[in-house]
């Protein structure tokens, strides 16, 4: 998807990464692997930005909580590298922690239910414009 | 990750291992993970885990995750054979199906 929408081939890594990250971290901490609770992935394309949200069913979190993998404690810990790699991929990342499963976003809400609560993963701005119309 | 894992060298009594990575051109916060644990598995059994053969992708992965300067990299054959040179026990794990020859 992000090829067809003009990215090229550094940036489709990058992104294909943060995607991966990010319903990883969702199906695992979020979900705690439970196979009945959902994951939503929903991505917004419009002319400069793509915009990709992954929800999960979990108790959410806050960015502050999650440690710093890069502090000297932590730097041979075997897990807690996956937002960081999608904040250093992504141009803004953001997670929106909402108790009513309210994200503001049209497409994920009419996903949502209530009780829900909303990790949003990252926005990428498009480098370069697409050649091609713009596809949503 | 690898075609024998470093748990595997592990219970083997290998200690000093040699990661080829050639061929590995994507790896993720998990495959991060493997390879800090496996290094950590060997340095506590006073062992070693060096790489090898570093694909850009890889080496900006360990650069931007701060692990490059923990884990001891080499680049050429000749740093290899120097490095296993200085190894009693030299053990060449491979995450390639491509095995290198062995030492002379």
């Amino acid at each position: 998807m992000a090829e067809a929408a003009g990215f090229g081939e550094d940036d489709c890594y990058r992104i294909g990464m943060s995607v991966r990250e990010g319903v990883i971290n969702a199906f695992h901490y979020g979900n705690e692997e439970r196979p009945d609770k959902k994951i939503h992935l929903a991505v917004d394309l419009t002319a400069d930005k793509m915009i990709i949200h992954v929800l999960d069913e979990g108790a959410g979190f806050l960015l502050s909580d999650v440690p710093d993998p890069l502090a000297e404690e932590n730097l041979l810990s075997t897990s807690g590298r996956g937002i960081f790699l999608m904040r250093a991929f992504m141009d803004e990342f953001n997670v929106d922690f909402r108790q009513n499963g309210w994200c503001g976003n049209r497409d994920v809400k009419e996903t949502a239910r209530p009780g829900e609560c909303f990790a949003e993963w990252p926005r990428r701005t498009r480098r370069q414009a697409p050649t091609g119309s713009v596809r949503k | 990750m690898a075609a024998k894992d470093d748990s595997g060298l592990l219970a083997d009594q290998r200690k000093l291992i040699l990661l080829n990575l050639a061929d590995v051109d994507y790896i993720d916060s998990s495959g991060i993970g493997e390879l800090v644990s496996g290094f950590t598995a060997v340095k506590n059994q006073s062992g070693d885990l060096k790489l090898l053969h570093l694909t850009k992708k890889v080496r900006d992965l360990l650069q931007i995750t701060k692990l490059y300067t923990v884990f001891d990299v080499f680049t050429d054959e000749s740093t290899r054979f120097e490095v296993l040179r200085n190894l009693p026990r030299p053990v060449i794990s491979s995450a390639t199906s491509r095995m290198f020859p062995p030492l002379a």
